[in-house]
């Protein structure tokens, strides 16, 4: 079952990337392309659909930190239904889908 | 991550925002050192998506270019609809302009070998190119010799395989076209693995449609070299005996050895020849050709076996392989949604290993396909794929797997929008 993998599982390079992300989101400071590579690596999964002009499937750029965060575990924890996501949020942990909530909270939106 | 780097963004933190944007890390490189020069050969769904992502994320401190043959890339997913008429070869064509202000040098040529030793790429009309780092994504090469017949330029055109999206798609669309109605289109589908699992099926599919529009009479036989559909078994067989009843015939166990251009006959290893009027052999295939040259082809001379965490060769350091040449992990397709991942997964593993970084240790990998089954109606196909340490490769993940119960319309234009968006990913 992967809703048992908790922060005990992350590796420490991704641990620290998402305290960096959870530090500079708290604190508003750093702009996307400052943060992490693995970060910047993680959300460019989600890059090949999502893209900050085209309005099909809906941009993530700019949009709410806290919106974002509770439709990918809703997704994960199946309370939201759609076509592909349900799917797709599984394969992610909590951390890292609160890791790309952060990400796309702080990317610009066009 | 680096201690470092951790000690430098809090200090420009405490200092305040203005000093962000000096912020030499947001560079994967510092600007001061000679540029590291990356290569990639192949500008398809892997390739222009590692040159993009490495020049964006090496910024100033490396040089990307990239080797392509072909002057604007032509997509194979959505090429099927091109064939039964509902799109047009203009509909999946994007140039390469808009990577060049991404600074990555787009180089029209072919690479005909690489050096490994000396690390250079050997081009057909220009010079060599040096390199630090060569991403390969070379895509698919055919095994002509494996069926009889199809060893004249001449009979490769009468019985093409449009497995690759360009000419011989258009050339297939007007074989269709120009074919009796009553008359039929076999198509044949080599032993997995093969480029893009339900793509066969899918073709069938599309010809369907354009035959029960334009040409009721006529029949497709898909003849498969498996012993089963390889990909989305119950949504094309419902597809085939309600949308297409009494067009689509499936025959399983059907290993192609023959073709004989003067009586259109196939004949195979064990089953009845057949005779048909347009005929579209997919041949077997492996990695591209450029690949045999670097040394990279590892696995049954078909398939280049790589380190999952980087993509770096198993045999050749300093060669990152991608997309449909590499020997996949478990699970995983050849398909050009994963390509386009693992693009982004080399390049940060490259720009790890020229920066003397520690390399990213959990990477996930997406996939998703959608194969259409008429002009606008669409199922899809999805996975996620996790790097495994103890393993030492990418693992699906058993919860994320999932295909569409029945084809819809909103998987459609979420096709659509899929094909839209990823072309975007890798060439705007």
């Amino acid at each position: 079952m992967r809703a048992s993998v908790g922060v005990h599982n992350l590796s420490g390079s991704l641990y620290r990337t998402i305290v960096i992300v959870i530090a500079s989101s708290t604190l508003g400071a750093t702009a996307p392309d400052a943060q992490p590579l693995d970060v910047r690596a993680l959300a460019a999964g989600c890059a090949t659909c999502h893209r900050p002009t085209t309005s099909v499937p809906a941009p993530l750029a700019g949009k709410s930190r806290e919106m974002l965060a509770t439709k990918l575990r809703g997704y994960r924890n199946g309370s939201l239904h759609g076509t592909v996501m349900p799917q797709i949020a599984k394969g992610y942990t909590i951390e890292e889908l609160d890791a790309l909530a952060g990400y796309f909270a702080q990317a610009r939106a066009r | 991550m680096t201690i470092p780097v951790l000690g430098r963004r809090r200090a420009l933190r405490a200092m305040g925002t203005a000093a962000l944007v000096a912020l030499p890390g947001s560079s994967a490189m510092p600007a001061s050192r000679t540029k590291r020069r990356i290569v990639v050969i192949g500008g398809g769904y892997g390739g222009a998506t590692a040159a993009r992502y490495a020049a964006l994320w090496g910024g100033d401190g490396v040089h990307v270019t990239l080797v392509e043959r072909d002057d604007a890339f032509v997509s194979c997913p959505l090429s099927n609809l091109v064939l039964a008429g509902s799109r047009t070869i203009a509909d999946i064509t994007v140039g390469y302009a808009a990577l060049a202000q991404r600074r990555v040098q787009v180089v029209h040529d072919s690479a005909v070998a690489v050096d490994p030793e000396r690390r250079l790429v050997r081009l057909a009309h220009g010079d060599d190119l040096r390199y630090d780092r060569l991403i390969l994504s070379p895509g698919i090469d055919f095994f002509f010799d494996r069926i009889a017949g199809l060893d004249t330029r001449d009979a490769r055109e009468r019985f093409p395989h449009a497995w690759r999206a360009g000419p011989q798609t258009v050339s297939l669309r007007r074989q269709l076209e120009a074919m009796r109605d009553g008359g039929v289109f076999a198509i044949s589908i080599p032993r997995a693995p093969y480029r893009c699992p339900p793509a066969p099926y899918e073709r069938a599919c599309q010809v369907a449609w354009y035959f029960k529009r334009a040409k009721p009479k006529s029949k497709v036989l898909i003849l498969d070299g498996n012993e089963d559909v390889q990909s989305e078994k119950a949504l094309f067989t419902k597809a085939w005996s309600d949308d297409y009843r009494g067009i689509v015939e499936y025959r399983p166990d059907c290993v192609l050895t023959e073709v004989d251009a003067a009586t259109r006959t196939m004949r195979f290893e064990v089953a009845e020849d057949v005779t048909a009027d347009v005929i579209n052999v997919i041949p077997p295939h492996g990695a591209g050709d450029i690949a045999r040259s670097a040394g990279v082809v590892t696995a049954n001379g078909r398939w280049c076996e790589v380190h999952f965490l980087t993509f770096e060769s198993v045999k050749v350091p300093g060669i990152h392989v991608l997309g449909d040449a590499i020997q996949v992990a478990p699970l995983m397709p050849k398909s050009g949604h994963m390509a386009n991942q693992h693009g982004k997964v080399a390049a940060a593993a490259v720009l790890a290993a020229l920066a003397g970084r520690p390399v990213n240790p959990s990477p996930v990998l997406n996939n998703v396909c959608y194969s259409f089954i008429d002009d606008r109606e669409a199922a899809h196909i999805v996975s996620v794929h996790r790097y495994d340490a103890t393993q030492q490769t990418f693992v699906s993940v058993p919860d994320a797997r999932g295909v569409s119960e029945e084809k819809s319309a909103l998987d459609g234009d979420y096709a659509f929008a899929w094909a839209r968006a990823i072309w975007q990913d890798m060439l705007s």
